[in-house]
């Protein structure tokens, strides 16, 4: 048996607060990736935990440095336990992640003006990718969004919610990619939550619309990554792209803060960066193109 | 025959997964492959495309269907084994995969006798890592791209200070004592030392050489802004000392493009202070050929550098254009230009190199034609329809985003292939293949693969000229990429700079015009 390696968690994502809080509770190991682990707890609840910066999901764990040759060294696998246990997590015996030095992270209430320029230059970066996501080999998902794009444009609410629910578990990959559009589009409208009437309404609507369809339609990872962007918390990683788009738009900033999130998943990234800029640009249209706007 | 493979509760990385549906679909036989979760809505996308048996359905949105449809029990055996191989036996590896230091100070511990860092971290990092390089004696490779000029200034003195070396950055080649570093091709040892701004300047040339039986002694990039007045060619210089002194180096090739008149004037004289042979290809610069001497020759492209030095070598004048405007050339121009539409004959060059960019524009120029190589917001195809011939460098960041170096990766040049049928302006299609180390292991089938894409009617009419950089020894086969090339209707030219003419010479319908460049005219 490996020696138990000691490492302290940096951050996590705020919603992971009530589960992190509890004094115990017993998991388990439901997948491993080549640097991440994914645990299930209580309720189902999804962790993930990852090295490096910044954190990649709301739901993730985050610890110093590469966590792909410790999960190597220690031979941790699939279906092994995680307890919790008071101020730490143990993982099969191998790994105790000790949680007192950590801060939580909270998606922002995003403050600042989005500049058409900026727009367009982060639309100019997803363009140039040749097959930029999931979605884009599918008709039904490309109908589908085109029609959230225009609900959003005319204010047709409904029409968004029943574009929305045809996204739910649509596409490959292990977020399918309507999801990751979904929470794209839901990170575009949180943005304007503050200035603006209509993306507060079509918040609302999608929580109705979505909520109870989430657990049947999509897979746990899907529906987590939903759920969270449904309460405002999204990956810091999204945060951080979106932020490159308040003015002033730093041309360099923006095409580089999309390029990296470009890089989340396979299709991940391009699907997520395609609903945010849909839900950004319908904002922009909706009260007036070339106007900078308040959010 | 359909299979579906389930697993249960199964999570991949997601690249894992995507990659497991591109290996599939290119399996020959496999005519349908999809990987997805098994949620209600994949399910019925997988049903419309008669991808789902008894089994998929009953699959859930966490478990993970693989689909494949395959013309034999054969063809579906082996997917299978691609299956078992993407999803069980990496993990495997992954899993108790080998040991790599994870810092400078971890590799120097394990290899306390190396020299060189290798370094590829964001450019945003790449000064504090390779100044800890240069802090313990090490020379350093930089590949990274996007470094502040700043930071390249500031760790070029420091380490001119201690005489070491930095390489690079934006210049991705180097051969230092016959280790090859980031891309580079498999070139013999030889008396010929290559410093060059370009990596793949460097490239191009030394596959010259090797192809004509001569070897390299050392391939020094120094760094595409190394030239630039702020830096003032300070590792090119210090470049050019070192293979004066090396014994193992006969003549000395400087390749970069044109810089500013002082630099290329302080580059040529010492060089021709210098002991040894040198030729010096500065593309685009104003320095006219006739200002060579014996000893020190000046180069107008890089074919024509590779063949002076060799002629300095082997005790030839070395000054002739190397691969002058044959008949042979005209009479195969007249082929091909027989296939154009007369009002389509544009020039649309997609290269992965930036000098190779750089001397087609250059060479295009040089024979009178307007060249446009920008396009507006990266879109391809162009609209408006820009002047004269076109030519894109994919290399450029804007095209990189979200993808490997097109090197590496030819996606964004497939794309850009397989939308000339929208736009029937380009007749002619030229393109540069970089085969090599660190280059893409099959790039004949990528290019061969996107001109198939094309309606029939499109294809026999577009006239495509490539060259291939590379050796018989490159992993990709120099040899057999050519061949397959040629039967895919593509005419494979020896050298960027031949291919470019004779692109030129088909777009003028190959008749009736005098092909020599205006600047061998001046020279001669």
């Amino acid at each position: 048996m490996p020696p138990t390696r000691i490492l302290n968690v940096r951050s996590a994502g705020a919603s992971l607060a009530s589960l992190l809080e509890d004094s115990s509770w017993d998991g388990r190991i439901s997948a491993r990736f080549r640097s991440a682990l994914q645990i299930t707890g209580p309720h189902e609840r999804l962790v993930h935990l990852q090295g490096g910066s910044p954190l990649v999901s709301p739901f993730s764990l985050r610890i110093e440095g590469n966590l792909g040759p410790i999960i190597a060294e220690l031979d941790i696998d699939e279906g092994m336990p995680v307890r919790k246990e008071g101020p730490r997590l143990e993982i099969a015996g191998r790994l105790r992640l000790l949680l007192e030095d950590m801060r939580y992270y909270r998606s922002p209430l995003t403050g600042g003006v989005i500049d058409p320029e900026a727009l367009r230059l982060a639309e100019r970066t997803l363009a140039l990718c040749v097959r930029p996501g999931g979605l884009d080999a599918m008709r039904v998902a490309r109908e589908a969004a085109g029609e959230i794009d225009a609900g959003l444009r005319s204010g047709q609410i409904e029409r968004v919610v029943i574009a929305s629910t045809r996204l739910v578990g649509l596409g490959p990959g292990l977020t399918p990619s309507g999801d990751d559009f979904l929470v794209g589009t839901l990170k575009g409208l949180s943005m304007f939550g503050w200035a603006q009437r209509m993306p507060v309404t079509a918040l609302a609507a999608l929580r109705r619309g979505l909520t109870p369809l989430l657990r049947e339609r999509t897979s746990k990872v899907g529906a987590a990554f939903i759920g969270h962007a449904m309460h405002g918390q999204f990956a810091e990683v999204l945060d951080r792209a979106a932020a490159t788009l308040l003015a002033p738009a730093e041309p360099e900033a923006v095409t580089s803060g999309i390029a990296r999130f470009l890089g989340q998943g396979a299709t991940s990234g391009a699907d997520t960066a395609r609903g945010f800029l849909t839900a950004l640009d319908a904002c922009l249209s909706a009260n007036g193109k070339e106007q900078v706007l308040q959010c | 025959m359909l299979r579906n493979v389930i697993r249960r509760d199964s999570y991949y990385d997601s690249v894992v997964l995507m990659d497991l549906s591109q290996r599939l679909t290119k399996l020959p036989g496999v005519s349908l492959a999809a990987v997805m979760m098994g949620t209600e809505v994949n399910k019925e996308i997988l049903t419309e495309a008669g991808l789902l048996e008894a089994s998929g359905k009953e699959a859930g949105p966490n478990d993970l269907i693989v689909s494949i449809r395959a013309e034999g029990e054969n063809v579906l055996t082996m997917a299978l084994g691609v299956v078992e191989e993407l999803l069980v036996q990496r993990r495997a590896v992954g899993h108790r995969g080998e040991r790599r230091p994870r810092t400078l100070e971890a590799a120097l511990r394990e290899r306390p006798d190396a020299r060189i860092a290798l370094i590829s971290v964001p450019g945003e990092y790449a000064y504090l890592e390779s100044m800890k390089a240069l802090r313990r004696g090490l020379h350093v490779v930089l590949f990274s791209d996007r470094v502040p000029f700043e930071a390249e200034l500031a760790l070029k003195q420091y380490a001119l200070r201690r005489g070491l070396f930095v390489f690079g950055p934006e210049c991705g080649t180097c051969i230092i004592n016959g280790v090859p570093f980031a891309f580079a091709n498999r070139v013999p040892r030889g008396r010929i030392g290559i410093i060059g701004a370009s990596g793949t300047g460097i490239q191009e040339v030394s596959c010259l050489l090797a192809t004509a039986g001569e070897g390299i002694s050392q391939a020094l990039g120094v760094g595409g802004r190394d030239l630039h007045p702020t830096i003032g060619g300070l590792m090119m210089q210090q470049a050019i000392r070192a293979l004066q002194e090396d014994p193992e180096t006969a003549v000395i090739i400087v390749l970069a493009k044109a810089s500013s008149p002082e630099i290329e004037r302080i580059v040529f004289d010492l060089l021709a202070s210098g002991p040894k042979s040198a030729v010096v290809n500065f593309l685009g610069s104003t320095i006219p050929r006739a200002q060579g001497t014996n000893r020190v020759r000046v180069a107008q492209t890089l074919d024509e550098a590779a063949v002076a030095a060799l002629g300095l070598l082997r005790g030839a004048r070395g000054d002739a254009p190397p691969f002058a405007i044959s008949q042979q050339l005209l009479s195969l121009a007249r082929a091909l230009s027989a296939r154009l539409d007369p009002s389509a004959r544009r020039i649309v060059a997609l290269y992965s190199g930036g000098s190779l960019v750089a001397e087609a524009a250059w060479l295009l120029r040089q024979f009178g034609e307007q060249v446009t190589t920008d396009l507006l917001r990266g879109i391809f195809p162009p609209s408006p329809t820009p002047p004269g011939h076109l030519i894109i460098d994919v290399g450029e960041a804007v095209y990189t985003v979200g993808r490997g170096h097109p090197i590496l990766d030819y996606r964004i040049r497939t794309d850009f292939i397989r939308r000339l049928n929208e736009w029937r302006d380009g007749g002619i299609l030229l393109l540069d293949l970089i085969l090599g180390l660190g280059a893409h292991p099959d790039p004949a089938s990528e290019i061969i693969g996107a001109l198939n894409d094309l309606p029939k009617e499109r294809r026999e009419s577009l006239v495509v000229v490539a060259s291939l950089c590379g050796t018989a020894a490159d992993p990709q086969g120099l040899e057999s990429q050519a061949a397959r090339l040629d039967a895919a209707g593509v005419t494979v030219m020896p050298s960027n700079a031949q291919a470019i003419r004779l692109a030129y010479l088909v777009s003028r319908g190959g008749n009736g015009i005098d092909p020599v460049p205006r600047s061998v005219h001046e020279s001669s």
